[in-house]
């Protein structure tokens, strides 16, 4: 009588997961409205704390890799504390600054996208400036003074030593997007997971689980998935492209 | 003349350790100058100065009569061209990697590509233009590098150790492009290196430098040692001789290889510092044959070619005698 009911509770299980991923591919078919706008959310964030973080986090990177200077050690620690700092805590720090009775409240960025961009940027600079300065540290040690001997001025050598450094500071730049696209913590305590403004692919997947209702979030995950495979399909081109 | 270069008691170091000390030195205006010495002498620190990849710590530096300022470093470093002994090629094509320089000052795309085309030329790589430098072999990347410093078409080249790891054929075409920068172009040509034999083909006079000096002869002959008895001998083991005929005080003694009498005979035994030894090696460079002698030390000696050398073979007994004129102390 047990067995019996263990093989029909399997083949129940079965069957519903078989329903929810018949499910989720029609959403996906369909092109459904709600999955297409929390997916263009997603990306749009992702893709706008990419570009705030890659402008300041490669510059920062490359300045901490070519200049010496006093307390250079405590910010390259800071950075990698930061790199290893719990989501939810950074996320916690971009709330206190966001709230309105924070010091960044007047902009009213809380729980807008604008605010998701603004915390995913937080987290994603250190990540952008610490790969950058590894990167540009493994350069060829002649370059600097091939740079110099060519007359190159600073701003000069700066771009030159970047464009040389391009390949692993394209890798960074896509670990970073990555590290963005998949970020669950940060977006949901800065963005508050509302239907059709703030809601992104995580934070759907996570309320949509809680709810018990897997169609969309395995169809989220489907999406999720397909990009993870396109950024690491992109990293492997980028790093063939370098080898 | 005019001087490319005016140096007075001009003195560099890394990390309080000094490697470049010059008292005077003066380069003529469109000459070919060789910079020789034995290796860690400060051949390319010095070649870096010039090059104003460093600055002195202290004297006076100027460049075409004009002194040296920080400030100005950029500008003077479009002036000259530096190809160094391991040069770095950009990950970028040929034809990017040497016009580059010429981008740096701000000639457009076009122009530079087109000058970049001319520079490949000059050192025949034409067809290399779209090949990358990982694909190169290691001659292939130094003319390269070479193209990309002749395209910028400095007023003084600065070449390190041009010669080195070259074949017979491509040491002969890189004194003709010496000689042609120098003559055709009456540019000033700086470079360092080790074979005397190229220096002497090519130049106007050679700088001597050893340990960060600039010497008055060739930096052979090199023996170490300490002053002893009072301050009156400087005894570094194989010569020993009376400092009191010198201005100068250091701890290395240089004896020139062209002021060493030699002899097959007996004629120098009781001479002080006489040698008696036996030649290892011969060899004739332009007008001079250099001989190698172990007389408990090694002897390098450079006897002119008219003097009478006939008698001289590989595992001869051989007696040497220094004059005290032969020795310098650095």
């Amino acid at each position: 009588m047990f067995s019996i009911y263990k093989v029909s509770q399997r083949s129940s299980t079965l069957q519903f997961l078989l329903d929810s991923f018949h499910e989720a591919f029609l959403l996906l078919l369909h092109l459904d409205p709600e999955v297409f706008q929390i997916v263009w959310l997603s990306i749009t964030v992702s893709f706008w704390s990419t570009i705030f973080s890659a402008s300041i986090g490669i510059p920062v990177g490359a300045l901490l890799a070519l200049k010496d200077f006093r307390g250079k050690s405590i910010l390259l620690l800071l950075l990698n504390t930061t790199m290893a700092a719990p989501t939810v805590v950074i996320g916690l720090f971009c709330y206190v600054l966001l709230s309105r009775i924070g010091p960044l409240g007047s902009l009213g960025l809380l729980f807008t996208p604008s605010g998701m961009v603004f915390g995913l940027f937080i987290l994603a600079t250190p990540i952008a400036a610490n790969l950058s300065v590894a990167a540009i540290e493994s350069l060829d040690k002649r370059l600097m003074l091939t740079c110099e001997l060519l007359g190159a001025s600073p701003v000069q050598q700066f771009w030159l030593v970047i464009k040389e450094a391009r390949f692993a500071v394209m890798a960074a730049v896509v670990i970073a997007f990555g590290r963005i696209i998949s970020e669950l913590g940060i977006a949901m305590m800065l963005g508050g997971n509302i239907r059709g403004f703030t809601r992104t692919m995580t934070t759907a997947i996570a309320l949509e689980t809680s709810k018990g209702e897997f169609e969309l979030g395995l169809a989220l995950g489907f999406v999720l998935m397909a990009v993870a495979l396109f950024i690491n399909g992109l990293l492997f081109l980028v790093q063939k492209e370098h080898s | 003349m005019i001087a490319s270069y005016s140096i007075k008691d001009v003195a560099f170091s890394y990390s309080y350790q000094p490697v470049l000390m010059i008292n005077t030195l003066d380069i003529p205006a469109s000459s070919v100058i060789a910079l020789v010495g034995p290796n860690g002498s400060g051949k390319t620190t010095l070649l870096h100065l010039l090059a104003f990849l460093i600055t002195p710590q202290k004297g006076s530096f100027s460049f075409f009569g004009a002194k040296v300022s920080a400030s100005e470093l950029i500008r003077l470093r479009r002036r000259v061209g530096l190809l160094p002994q391991n040069p770095y090629l950009f990950k970028c094509s040929v034809l990017e990697n040497v016009a580059i320089g010429l981008k740096l000052r701000g000639f457009s795309r076009r122009e530079a590509r087109k000058m970049a085309i001319e520079g490949l030329k000059k050192v025949r790589m034409e067809g290399y233009e779209s090949r990358w430098p990982n694909s190169l072999s290691g001659g292939e990347a130094q003319r390269i590098a070479l193209a990309r410093t002749l395209a910028l078409n400095p007023e003084v080249f600065l070449f390190d150790e041009p010669a080195n790891h070259l074949d017979l054929e491509s040491v002969k075409r890189t004194e003709q492009l010496i000689l042609n920068l120098n003559r055709n172009k009456k540019k000033t040509v700086i470079f360092t290196t080790h074979n005397l034999s190229f220096a002497q083909n090519l130049t106007d006079f050679v700088i001597h430098i050893f340990q960060g000096q600039v010497v008055p002869t060739a930096p052979y002959n090199l023996f170490r040692g300490q002053i002893q008895h009072g301050g009156k001998i400087f005894d570094a083991s194989a010569v020993q001789f009376d400092i009191s005929k010198t201005t100068g005080r250091g701890t290395c003694l240089i004896v020139d290889p062209t002021k060493i009498s030699i002899s097959t005979q007996e004629e120098f035994a009781n001479l002080p510092n006489a040698f008696h030894g036996r030649i290892i090696s011969l060899s004739l460079l332009r007008d001079v044959v250099k001989i190698e002698a172990f007389a408990g030390e090694k002897f390098e000696i450079h006897a002119p070619t008219s003097s009478d050398i006939t008698s001289l073979r590989i595992g001869r007994e051989i007696w040497l005698h220094i004059g005290p004129n032969a020795i310098t102390l650095v």
